[in-house]
């Protein structure tokens, strides 16, 4: 059904991948700033 | 405040209203009243969600919080991102293949009436009182700054945005939220810039990092191992760990179970919009926090080098003035007006040239510092004492008076007046949002589903104008009513959201994942768990059960499940 398609990429996998990427990229700043500046 | 302050805010509330007012027109029925014809785009949807899960306590009291106890505060939205992945492909498209107006109707199709006029029972109980709150959090510290009246305080906060709310219904809501996240938006940049702006030449964003750093607010990372012998603190509220999976599951929960979220998703003109606002809002989130937290910390580097009060909150310190302690206050005032003297000419002045930063001074100059920071917290713990005393009944916590203390004390006229509106329109979008959930799910779960009548489409649309209204008036008075007998019901109120969200996820999680489990057996799992919870966390405040309230989420989802799932096997017959 073309309603149910995923949104901008091509699966949900992609998804999945960009949000846990971008959480861990997050994460490691932010461990890089707590530890840089404690 | 001064007059051109007056005037920013008058103008930007009655903007606020006036845009509400014209662009809520919509079509007289069901339809365009709850889900604005189905007709909002992706940005709008984004925006509207964003604007929902902001309250102005989220401006006054995270950049407070980070002030106070760091910013380790962004943990909690840490499991966020990857719950809007979940939503979008389980809950959301079922929503929308039902067309459903509420979350609960999806559960009297899957279950039976009573499992989903229960969920709906405690979503209109949960969050009517929490509603009542989020007017009256904000108020009580506008009111105590700037000496306004509460009652009018509390009427301005909940009662203006019943016109356009009452009027448009969710696209008056939707559009109302975009305008004020934007001015809510530009409001908190500008405050950033004069913050920095404001501080001595050659303090620039490093050093006030560094001025954070090694005062121990930059605690963004926190593993959570800081029990005994090294273990980890189950009642430790924000670590990676409960961030990661606490806030998953309440991420979860409250976007996808929580009407007042529902309600702004399943406005998109079509489900690829509903899931395009739901993941960017999962991608923007994380930082935004971020940038609001940094924003108490830039607070806090401002006041290394300007005068910090003994105490933000001004009306405790008056309350003190006239109690048993009034003397000793004086006495108090005057050593910290002096130590505090004393350190600013440390920063300012250490017998060299221009402004040094703190973390440069020579070492004797830094034990000077150290020992005066050390005489000052004296002093403040002991104003937090007096006010502790029950005999003085104050509140010794001032941490959500931190940010418009500055905002005050330091912005410029008519910026004052802006900030002070970005903190009423960020209540409005919140709680705007929530009214309209509200009269959806009395008129849609109750009032319609009850009721033998069938009316007609102008006379349902009057009604559910109606219960918008009746449900506005509710919380302004649980807001007064909140003021009237103290933190107890405010405390209380905020626990009864962590108590029933994860009851609700584990009765959606049942029935999108657990086919062969019935109705009899997720009811009566979710009334037991229900019951475990409330003794969970009566063990969790006597210190019997050491656990913080991220962790009831889980507990209450993962149980609803897992009895769900025995009670099933038990009966074998699906009922």
């Amino acid at each position: 059904m073309d309603e149910d398609k995923v949104p901008v990429f091509k699966s949900w996998s992609t998804w999945y991948w960009l949000v846990i990427g971008f959480l861990v990229f997050c994460i490691a700043v932010f461990y890089f700033l707590t530890k840089h500046y404690s | 405040m001064s007059r051109p302050d007056w005037i920013v805010l008058a103008l930007t509330l009655l903007g606020i209203i006036a845009y509400g007012l014209y662009k809520g027109r919509t079509t007289r029925d069901l339809e365009g009243y709850f889900l604005s014809n189905r007709t909002v785009p992706w940005y709008m949807v984004l925006l509207g969600i964003m604007g929902t899960q902001a309250s102005a306590v989220t401006f006054l009291s995270a950049p407070g919080q980070a002030y106070t106890d760091g910013m380790r505060f962004v943990q909690y939205y840490f499991g966020l991102p990857l719950a809007m992945v979940v939503l979008c492909i389980s809950f959301v498209p079922v929503f929308h293949r039902l067309k459903v107006y509420t979350a609960y109707e999806y559960l009297e199709q899957r279950f039976d009436l009573k499992t989903r006029t229960l969920t709906s029972f405690l979503f209109l109980l949960q969050r009517g009182l929490s509603t009542g709150i989020s007017i009256s959090a904000p108020s009580i510290i506008l009111s105590s700054l700037l000496g306004w009246d509460i009652v009018w305080t509390n009427i301005f906060m909940g009662g203006l945005l019943i016109i356009y709310t009452v009027s448009g219904g969710a696209k008056a809501v939707a559009y109302t939220q975009q305008l004020q996240m934007i001015i809510i938006f530009s409001g908190m940049t500008i405050a950033g810039y004069l913050v920095v702006h404001r501080l001595p030449e050659g303090v620039g964003l490093s050093e006030i990092l560094h001025i954070g750093g090694k005062a121990g607010k930059l605690n963004i990372i926190t593993t959570g191992f800081t029990g005994k012998r090294g273990g980890f603190d189950w009642n430790d509220r924000y670590n990676l760990l409960s961030g990661i999976i606490g806030g998953f599951f309440l991420a979860l929960s409250y976007f996808g179970t929580d009407q007042s979220q529902v309600g702004r998703y399943l406005t998109a003109r079509s489900l690829n919009e509903s899931r395009l606002g739901l993941l960017l809002n999962g991608l923007v989130k994380v930082p935004m926090q971020f940038l609001i937290l940094l924003l108490g910390v830039m607070v806090f580097a401002f006041y290394q080098y300007n005068h910090e009060p003994v105490f933000y909150n001004k009306s405790q310190l008056d309350l003190l003035a006239h109690s048993k302690y009034k003397d000793s206050l004086a006495l108090v005032t005057a050593r910290y007006e002096a130590a505090e003297s004393q350190r600013l000419i440390t920063m300012r002045n250490p017998g060299t040239t221009g402004w040094p930063s703190a973390f440069i001074d020579p070492s004797l100059l830094a034990e000077r510092k150290e020992a005066l920071e050390k005489e000052k917290a004296g002093y403040k713990a002991t104003i937090r004492r007096w006010l502790n005393d029950p005999a003085v009944g104050g509140d010794s916590n001032d941490t959500n008076y931190i940010f418009l203390r500055f905002v005050t004390d330091y912005l410029p006229k008519g910026l004052v007046g802006l900030l002070i509106a970005v903190i009423f329109l960020a209540a409005w979008g919140s709680i705007a949002a929530t009214l309209n959930s509200l009269a959806s799910c009395t008129i849609i779960d109750f009032h319609k589903r009850f009721s033998s009548r069938t009316l007609p489409a102008e006379k349902e649309y009057r009604l559910s104008q109606l219960y918008t209204f009746f449900w506005g008036i509710f919380c302004v008075a649980v807001a007064q009513l909140a003021y009237n007998l103290g933190n107890s019901l405010i405390e209380a109120v905020n626990v009864l959201g962590s108590l029933f969200y994860g009851v609700i996820l584990g009765i959606f999680l049942v029935a999108f994942y657990r086919p062969r489990v019935g109705g009899w057996a997720v009811f009566i799992s979710a009334v037991i768990v229900e019951i475990g919870v409330i003794v969970l966390n009566i063990l969790s405040r006597k210190g019997i059960v050491p656990l913080s309230f991220l962790w009831f989420n889980l507990v209450g989802a993962a149980g609803v499940v897992l009895l769900s799932e025995g009670l099933q096997a038990l009966m074998k017959k699906k009922i």
